[in-house]
């Protein structure tokens, strides 16, 4: 059936770019666990430690010259 | 023998009220404010874009992406990164008893996430997975102003 493949490959890229975002989902969904229970101080604390290392990163793959 | 009995299922029963009220409603966990339910999102939002400089940095390390394009992403998650880092320190100051800072702070709040948002929409480099990855961002952004929206303007809002 001509129409079989057509289906099947967009399925196929459908699920590659499923797979593609899952480490973002992965790092936003799966602290729930460090989030339950945190007064907001704790919180606060514990996402400025990620921006600020989200920060280093970022500042260091700008300023490399390979 | 009565009595004891009698003593007995009361007892029993207040117990057993006792578990599943703990059940329904455990006793020592609070439900999250509206603020709080923003901050929670926010750290999610934060997660997501430290995982996205992560993912950046892999791309170029597998050869899938050059270095002008690497540094290109990084500039633009760097840029969103501190928005987003003066969104978690505004969020933080708002006082959830205090109806004047409610409502000043959801009007910075929102505002500062859209700027993030314009700010990762830049993302279009010609790598789907990086494209794609930005806007699952900007939906967790996009659900964090909702929130904001809805957080109430009144008092004992809760902490």
């Amino acid at each position: 059936m001509p129409g079989t493949n057509a289906t099947l490959e967009a399925l196929i890229k459908a699920l590659e770019l499923v797979n593609a975002v899952k480490p973002i989902l992965d790092g936003a969904l799966n602290n729930e666990a460090a989030r339950m229970g945190l007064s907001r101080d704790e919180l606060h604390a514990l996402t400025k430690k990620i921006t600020g290392e989200t920060d280093a990163i970022t500042k260091e793959d700008i300023s490399d010259q390979d | 023998m009565k009595k004891v009995t009698r003593r007995r299922g009361i007892l029993v029963t207040i117990c057993l009220s006792l578990a599943l009220l703990n059940t329904a409603c455990p006793l020592g966990v609070k439900t999250p404010s509206d603020v709080q339910k923003v901050e929670n999102k926010l750290n999610q939002v934060a997660n997501g874009l430290n995982a996205l400089a992560k993912t950046n940095r892999e791309l170029y390390k597998k050869n899938v992406t050059n270095l002008e394009n690497r540094k290109l992403v990084a500039s633009i998650i760097n840029k969103a990164n501190s928005g987003l880092d003066k969104v978690v320190d505004r969020v933080y100051q708002i006082d959830p008893n205090n109806p004047a800072s409610i409502i000043s702070g959801k009007f910075d709040v929102v505002k500062f996430l859209n700027e993030v948002n314009a700010e990762l929409a830049k993302l279009n480099v010609g790598n789907e997975q990086l494209r794609l990855s930005a806007q699952a961002i900007i939906a967790l952004i996009n659900e964090a102003i909702d929130l904001t929206n809805r957080v109430k303007e009144v008092r004992n809002a809760g902490n």
